[in-house]
Parts: structure tokens; C-alpha cells; sequence
């Protein structure tokens, strides 16, 4: 008997590395078997008619703050993949914020567990890296974490516990951690702002009485992300490291990567939709719910990014989905300093970068370069995951890029829909009508297969390092 | 429909990147399905791969036929032949010829000329020169793919052969720049110093220097820095897209870089010759590895590589260059009454696969250079330059593993009596089937001799 495809949708539009083609992709045993341009369709077991959508490679989310074990309530693996899904994310790059964070192999291997029952994509782990525990950085690395995250602040109050193990407060520390995740090849994320610069604007802001939203932003100036970026920079390359900037929302900071970059340095930056969607003179009026770190900055900040995303500066639009819950935002209505920073962004995420597209603000190819085949090159995921090719693994989106609707947050997946306030009632296009993980359709109109959880596998780093970052600068 | 034209099966394909196993099914000339063979059509021929390597055919940016101009040296017939014994699917023909196609007059006649004679695609450059600047504007409506200009006087007994394709001073170079700019099309610029290069060969030849070293010394790095550093100034200030051919020096690769990063449109050309060979090899057979610009020094050599590897450089192209026996032949005695060029089309891509092998650059960026580069820049893409659903079924089946010796015996131009430059390396990659549209051309290595006239002429997208 004839082979049979698992899966075979056809009538999309199919975004390949060299452009889009109208046709057919099949699926067997989790991978790309064919792609071909439905003249002739191969036998398949369950055949799907795309009726013209385009057909994405899954998204590769690069940050992401699940909260299980610590903190489940705000939202754990299970409700928050099946968030990924529904914003077309099939694998989630998971940061180490935790209680405890993973900053052994021991630790790493519970959260694996967890992880493991629950969600509905794939997802990695990025390995916790501070000064106090850097003894553990390279078993966490032979144990397969696909890169290493560090802070330079201090834990925010009452959070001690979520932060053990994951900061470099001062530039000694900082740079031992950096000279120990260069030993072992892996990239060493930083969250890049100067405490000190914070803690001693936010104090004089606090004694003026400032405690509005604005005061946030002011607490964390351009300065303290743009100089915090310089010397992680300057750093990086006395300790040889390969460093990814998480988060960068000031053009003064991107510059500064693009030089380090022709310079052929290896430096990767990640943006979030939040620098890119929002300014703050139309988020005030989220308070706490647009609380972010760093702060969602002003709207030339905001325009200035773009052209950082052309020209192949940034490397990877992550979403930095971190659910709260509502009781721990509400304070900051009062006084913003008492919020925690963070929010969603999973379910918002694609649909703003297809509209971008659609709008001509953002070039197909760029999207395609920052939510898919950069990400996965970096962190060692490549060619498996961030691309429709022969041979990768078929985590596929189906999105409809015709037809505008709302982002509504009452319909969202995520268990923190209620603070989803920073696009609601937006009109987008985008919408995800279907996502395979490995072939599997796990979500699909409006919401995700209950019965998929566990179905997420673990990925380890594949121990091939990136190629020369000149080919990330063309 | 169950069955189409072509499956080629039990081959490794080039997707993405690297090389997987499966095949292709090709139906109407275009690749219709590309995969896990198990789940491809019946072809009503099909050809086994043996497990070899799939690539895009390979566009040669840099090819001169001259038909009809010196049919003596080579032909459509003949030259596009060894295009397909070197994998080459598209080539970009270059405008020297008699007379060079300035005006489109001229320029039908070549393509009437290339019709019923190619094996393969090919596309034209249009001749610019300042003594024409009038044609231009007319030319750049022809569907070509570029301009080519000349800043040198045209050499020796070939003023025919240059007509119309020279700006030989700074003023005409600026009219002529400004006369392309205003059609939008890239001009292609062969960037040597002439005055440098004639005073030194005047010195050279007073002195009774007329060995094979003094070729490469008369032409010396500073004639090609120079002329791209003016050159781009000239671009820049005139709003032309500029493209440089065959880029010999790391120093003129490195002023092309940096006006990239300040924002300046400029492409970047190298020949298989400048990263495989050296002044040494001049030194040792003369005339044979005679070409403008000269091979360089070994330090020179190894540092282009650099601009390889990084995707400085956009795309190689051959610089083949049919001529007679007796046109090399002059310059055993006097090295500057040689014919400056060598049939090397069919050394190309196995060097470049070579050096892959080698860790000298990876398989994505050797294709990227080889076909999906120059396809994009001269405006053929997505037709042309990769392998993909709905794509030109323009291919190459290449052997990774064995090694075959060159020799210019085995070479299927008519000018391989000269095409001795590379003869006793070792290399792989060597071309096994060339298919064009569908069509198999090269089979076996046996050349398809009655495909003449399958080629086709090519315009860019944005003329269609």
C-alpha cells in the first residue's frame, strides 16, 4: 500500500524561506514530508482546506514567564500554552523567574517535569545565571538549557525567593557570570538596565510624592537601559560571550547593538511588541496594566525602534508574556511603584505583527526573520523549529490576514485575560485559526484541545552554535 | 493528474540550507512538488539521483559568448554546452561583442543570435558607454538585466569589439552614470585605473619587460582601489545602482562594505580565479592566467575569502572568456598582446563546492552566491536561482563525493585548448545532470547536444 501523509493542508498560502508559494504542505510523523503546489496532492489521512490563509512556521517566543511551580495562580503551563497556541507560538523559550529559579539541573528538572504534564508547545528552558550560585552554570549546560539569563538589579521587594540565583548586581559579578556562560558557548540573555540609576531616581521621585504611572517611566530613564547596554557590551567582548539584550526599547540601545553587530560582534536583540505597539502618551491610561520593565518608553522612542527591525538590528520580537493576577496589579492604580512589572503578550502578539505587515510598516521577510528562523538559529533550535522546510518539524500556523477583528481580551486563553488591557478593542488582522505542534493541531477556532496537554515536548539545545552573526546583519 | 514530466528521486535536495533526502517532481517546466519521495507523483520520466546532491542551477553573473561577434572562439552553441556541463542554468551574457549591443538594434541581433543556439537561459547586459548616451534610455527597455560599462581604452587590435562600452575619462563617466541613473538599472563596471595601467605598461615595454609577471605589476592593486573608491563617489552623487565585477582586491571589497553600512546600493562581484589562484600561477603559464584584473598575491587571495564567508560578496560569477589558441599564444613572447580572459565556466562550482568541503564557507552561502543571489539582484527571482514550489525546474545534480582531476581536456568549451589555469587540481562537486526548465540537458556528463534552442531569453521581473 501507498504511503499515506498524516496530514495534508492545502489551498494556503505557504511562507517558505524564499518567499510564499500557493499550495500544499504534508505532515508525516510530525515532520515536513512535501510541499508541493496542489496540482497533485499526495494521500493524507486528514486533509485540510486553508480556503487561502496563510500558512506560517510556528512562532518561536523567546520570552516567556510561565509561573509554575512558584506562583500557579497567576498562570501556569497549561493555561498559558494554550495561550501560545492560540497566538500561533508552538515553541516558548522559558525564562528562569521562579521559586526557585532553575539555576541547577535539579531544579531545571522539576520545572522540565511540570512543563512536561501540561503544555500544549514545545518549549526550552533558558538556565538561571548570578553570582551566587555560578558554581551550577555548566552542569545547567550540559543538562541542555538553550541559553543562560542573567539580571543586573536586585530582586524586586518581596519577590526575593523568584530571584535567587539569577542576578549580577555588580560588574565583578557580572562579569564572572558572563566569563562562565562563554565557557560554554551558549548565549547569556541579560535584562539590561542600571539599578542604581533606578533606585536613585525612583527615590527622589517617591520623595516628591510621585507615584502616578508617568513616575514609572521616569524612575527608569533611556539612560539606564542605553548605558547598561554599553557595558554589557564592552564586557561581552572582554569575556567573549555571545549575549542576547532581552527587551531593548530605546533606539539609543539598539544603535548601539547594530555597531557591535558590523562590528561582527556576536550580540542578538530581542524587542517586544509593548516598544513597538505602545507609547506612553496612549498608555497611561492602562496604569499598572501597562507597567512594564523597562518602561513602554515615549512615541518617538517607540517610532525609532522600527527601523531596527529593517535593517536586521533585532534579531527577535519576543512577547514577554508574564501573567499577574488582577489583586496583585490593582495597587499600582494608587501608587504604580507597588505593581509588579510585566504582562501578557502571547495572544497579541502576531496579530499586531501581521497588521504592521499588512500595513507596510514591517516587511514579510523581517517578520518572518524575528518571530520564526532568528530566534531558532540562536538558540540552537534550527532547522527543526522556525521554518516551513523539508524535514522540520511541522509546527504550522494558519492565520487569516484578510479579515480585521477585535482583540477582545474576554475570549483570550490566557488565566490573566483580565489584564490583557494594553490592546483591547484594537482592530487587527492575524487572526490564528489553526496551530500544529509537531503536526498535532492543538488549537484551532478559538480555542485549544484540552486533551493536547502534555503533548508539549521538552527541547534541549541541539549543541550547534549559530554560524558567524554576519549572517544575521544582511 | 497522477503522473507529471520529471521526478528526480533518490537525491538529497538543497533545502533551506542543507542538504535532505528526498526528490522533486517537476511538471510544465516549474517545480510542482519538492519532498519525502514516498509522497511524490509518478513522472512519466524519472531520473535516479543516486543519492547525489540537488542544487538550484547555478546563474553565472559574468559570461562572454561575443556571439555573433567572434563566433571563432565560441558560440552560443558551444558555450552555453559548457554551461551545462558545469551546472549553469542562467547566464548573464556580457556585452562585448561586434559591435556591443548599445542600441536595440544591435541588441536583437545578439538575441536573435543566442535563439536557436542556447542550451540554457541567459539574459543580456546592455552596453553603456558615453559615446552613446542617447541609446541608453532606449536600451534600458529591452529587457535587459544591467548595464556594463569600461573605463579602459579597449586593448589592443579590439577597438570593434569596446564600441560604445567604454567611458574612458571622469566627465564621461559622470554623463554616463547620470544617463543610466535616469533608466533605474544597475550599471556593472570593470573598475581598473587606465592611466595607471598604460603608463606602467609603457614603462614596462621601454624596459624590454614584457615577461608573464609584468602583467599582474602593470595592473597593480591601487588601479582597482582607486577606481572603486571614485566610483562609488560617482554613484553616490549621480543616484546609480552600481554593481562592481569581478573584484580581485580585499581593500576595494572593504570600500564596497562601508558604503553599503552608510547606506549606498552597491553590489559586489568575485570570480572563482581571484579565490583559488595566484600571481604564481601567471608567473608559471603567462597568457593562460591572463585576466583583468590580474590574480593577486596569496595574502590578498586568502582575504577575499573573508568577504565570502561574511555575505559581503553577492555573487561569484566566472568571467568566462572563450578566445583562440593563437590569441594566448601572442603573449608567450610579449605577455601584453595576450587576450586577457579564460574559459573557466566549468571550474565554478565544483571549486566553490570544494571549498564547502573544505570549511571554507557553508553550503548556504556557496548556493546563495552561486544561483539565488544574482537572481534576486538582476531581478529573475523567484523564477530563477533556487529551488522551490513553483519555481523554474533549473537544477543540478552534483557529485559531493568524488574527487575528478581538472584538465582542459575534458572540457567541453570550444576554447578549452586554453583553459589550462586550473588543470591538476583535485576537486569535487563536479556537475552529473543539468536540468532546465524540466528539460534534462546534461545527462550523465554527456552534454544533450540536440537541446540547442531550448534556452531561453530572460527579462528581469520588473520589465514583465
Amino acid at each position: 500500500m501507498a504511503p499515506v501523509l498524516d496530514l495534508l493542508i492545502r489551498n494556503a498560502r505557504v511562507a517558505v524561506p524564499e518567499g510564499v508559494f500557493q499550495g500544499a504542505v504534508g505532515v508525516r510523523d510530525g515532520r515536513i514530508a512535501v510541499l508541493c503546489d496542489g496540482s497533485w496532492l499526495p494521500q493524507a489521512t486528514e486533509r485540510m482546506d486553508a480556503r487561502g490563509a496563510l500558512l506560517l512556521p510556528g512562532g518561536v517566543d523567546t520570552h516567556v514567564h510561565l509561573r509554575e511551580p512558584a506562583c500557579p495562580e497567576r498562570g501556569g503551563f497549561a493555561t498559558e500554552t494554550a495561550a501560545a497556541a492560540a497566538g500561533g507560538v508552538t515553541t516558548i523559550l522559558e525564562m528562569p523567574i521562579s521559586a526557585p529559579p532553575q539555576y541547577s539541573a535539579a531544579i531545571l528538572k522539576n520545572r522540565i517535569d511540570i512543563a512536561s504534564r501540561s503544555s500544549l508547545v514545545d518549549f526550552a528552558f533558558y538556565g538561571g545565571a548570578g553570582a551566587e550560585h555560578i558554581d551550577r552554570i555548566p552542569e545547567l549546560a550540559a543538562a541542555g538549557v538553550v541559553a543562560f539569563k542573567t539580571f543586573l538589579f536586585r530582586a524586586p521587594k518581596g519577590r526575593e525567593a523568584e530571584f535567587e540565583g539569577i542576578l549580577s548586581c555588580s560588574d565583578g559579578a557580572l562579569l564572572d557570570v558572563l566569563d562562565a556562560v562563554a565557557k560554554t558557548g551558549r548565549i547569556c540573555a541579560l535584562h539590561a538596565e542600571n539599578d542604581d540609576i533606578i533606585a536613585s531616581t525612583t527615590k527622589r521621585l517617591r520623595a516628591g510624592g510621585r507615584t502616578d504611572f508617568a513616575a514609572h517611566g521616569l524612575s527608569r530613564p533611556p539612560l539606564a537601559e542605553v548605558q547598561a547596554v554599553e557595558k554589557i557590551l564592552r564586557y561581552a567582548g572582554d569575556a567573549g560571550a555571545r549575549v542576547s539584550v532581552c527587551h531593548v526599547s530605546t533606539p539609543g540601545a539598539m544603535e548601539l547593538i547594530r555597531d557591535a553587530k558590523r562590528a561582527g560582534r556576536p550580540v542578538y536583540a530581542e524587542t517586544c511588541p509593548q516598544y513597538l505597539f505602545r507609547c506612553e502618551e496612549d498608555a497611561a491610561q492602562f496604569g499598572p496594566y501597562a507597567k512594564y520593565n523597562p518602561p513602554i518608553r515615549d512615541r518617538a522612542s517607540m517610532e525609532g525602534l522600527w527601523p531596527f527591525l529593517t535593517d536586521g538590528t533585532v534579531d527577535y520580537i519576543g512577547s514577554d508574556h508574564g501573567p499577574f493576577l488582577p489583586e496583585e496589579k490593582d495597587p499600582g492604580l494608587s501608587d504604580i511603584f507597588l505593581a509588579p512589572a510585566g504582562g501578557v503578550g502571547f495572544e497579541e502578539r502576531l496579530p499586531l505583527l501581521l497588521t504592521a505587515v499588512r500595513d507596510g510598516r514591517l516587511a514579510f521577510d523581517a517578520f518572518l526573520r524575528c518571530t520564526g528562523e532568528r530566534p531558532a538559529r540562536a538558540f540552537g533550535l534550527y532547522p527543526r523549529k522556525g521554518v516551513i522546510a523539508l524535514g522540520a518539524d511541522a509546527d504550522l500556523v494558519l492565520a487569516d490576514t484578510e479579515h480585521p477583528f477585535v482583540l477582545d481580551r474576554k475570549r483570550m486563553l490566557t488565566k490573566a485575560r483580565e489584564t490583557a488591557r494594553l490592546y483591547d478593542g484594537r482592530e487587527v488582522v492575524g487572526r490564528v485559526l489553526a496551530t500544529w505542534v509537531r503536526g498535532r493541531c492543538v488549537y484551532s477556532n478559538g480555542s485549544a484541545d484540552a486533551t493536547a496537554r502534555g503533548w508539549g515536548q521538552w527541547l534541549r539545545h541541539s549543541g550547534a552554535c549559530a554560524s558567524a552573526n554576519a549572517e544575521y546583519m544582511n | 493528474m497522477n503522473t507529471v514530466d520529471l521526478v528526480i528521486r533518490n537525491a538529497q535536495v538543497y533545502s533551506n540550507g542543507e542538504l535532505v533526502p528526498g526528490g522533486l517532481a517537476i511538471d510544465g517546466g516549474k517545480i510542482v512538488a519538492i519532498g519525502d519521495e514516498r509522497f511524490l507523483p509518478a513522472g512519466r520520466e524519472e531520473l535516479d539521483a543516486g543519492g547525489k546532491a540537488v542544487l538550484p542551477g547555478v546563474v553565472d553573473s559574468h559570461m562572454h559568448v561575443r556571439d555573433p561577434g567572434h563566433r571563432e572562439r565560441g558560440t552560443f552553441v558551444t558555450e552555453s554546452m559548457a554551461c551545462a556541463s558545469a551546472g549553469v542554468t542562467t547566464f548573464l551574457e556580457h556585452p562585448i561583442s561586434c559591435p556591443p549591443p548599445y542600441s536595440p538594434e544591435i541588441l536583437q541581433k545578439r538575441k536573435d543570435s543566442a535563439a536557436p543556439q542556447s542550451l540554457v537561459d541567459y539574459a543580456f547586459f546592455g552596453a553603456a558607454g558615453s559615446e552613446f548616451t542617447n541609446e541608453i534610455g532606449r536600451v534600458a527597455k529591452e529587457g535587459i538585466v544591467a548595464f556594463k560599462t569600461f573605463l579602459h581604452e579597449a586593448p589592443e587590435g579590439r577597438d570593434e569589439e569596446f564600441r560604445g562600452l567604454t567611458m574612458a575619462n571622469d566627465g564621461a563617466i559622470l554623463d554616463g552614470f547620470a544617463a543610466v541613473a535616469e533608466t533605474g538599472l544597475i550599471l556593472t563596471v570593470h573598475a581598473e585605473n587606465n592611466d595607471m595601467i598604460q603608463r606602467l605598461i609603457k614603462k614596462f615595454r621601454a624596459e624590454g619587460k614584457t615577461g608573464f609577471e609584468y602583467h599582474a605589476l602593470s595592473r597593480p592593486e591601487l588601479a582597482e582601489v582607486e577606481t572603486v573608491e571614485k566610483l562609488i563617489r560617482f554613484a553616490r552623487e549621480t543616484g546609480m545602482r552600481i554593481a562592481f565585477a569581478h573584484v580581485s582586491t580585499p581593500e576595494a571589497m572593504e570600500l564596497i562594505v562601508r558604503a553599503r553600512r552608510a547606506g549606498q546600493e552597491v553590489y559586489l562581484e568575485t570570480c572563482p580565479h581571484y579565490l583559488f589562484l595566484t600571481d604564481a600561477t601567471i608567473a608559471k603559464i603567462g597568457p593562460f592566467a591572463k585576466g583583468n584584473p590580474p590574480l593577486r598575491s596569496r595574502e590578498s587571495m586568502e582575504k577575499l575569502w573573508d568577504y565570502v564567508r561574511d555575505g559581503s560578496v553577492d555573487y561569484i560569477g566566472s568571467d568566462h572568456s572563450p578566445f583562440l589558441l593563437s590569441e594566448k599564444e601572442k603573449g608567450l613572447k610579449d605577455i601584453f598582446t595576450a587576450a586577457a580572459g579564460s574559459p573557466c565556466v566549468e571550474m565554478s562550482l565544483a571549486l566553490m563546492l570544494t571549498a564547502v568541503r573544505d570549511g571554507k564557507l557553508t553550503l548556504k552561502r556557496c548556493v546563495e552566491l552561486m544561483s539565488e543571489n544574482a537572481a534576486r539582484i538582476f531581478g529573475l527571482f523567484p523564477r530563477k536561482g533556487i529551488l522551490a514550489v513553483g519555481a523554474d525546474a533549473d537544477l543540478v545534480v552534483v557529485d559531493m563525493d568524488n574527487v575528478w582531476k581538472v584538465s582542459n581536456d575534458d572540457l567541453v568549451t570550444h576554447a578549452k585548448a586554453i583553459g589550462t589555469m586550473y588543470n591538476g587540481m583535485e576537486l569535487i562537486g563536479r556537475p552529473v545532470h543539468t536540468v532546465v526548465r524540466g528539460r534534462i540537458v546534461m545527462r550523465d556528463r554527456k552534454v544533450d547536444a540536440s537541446a540547442q534552442g531550448w534556452g531561453k531569453c530572460l527579462t528581469p521581473e520588473w520589465s514583465r
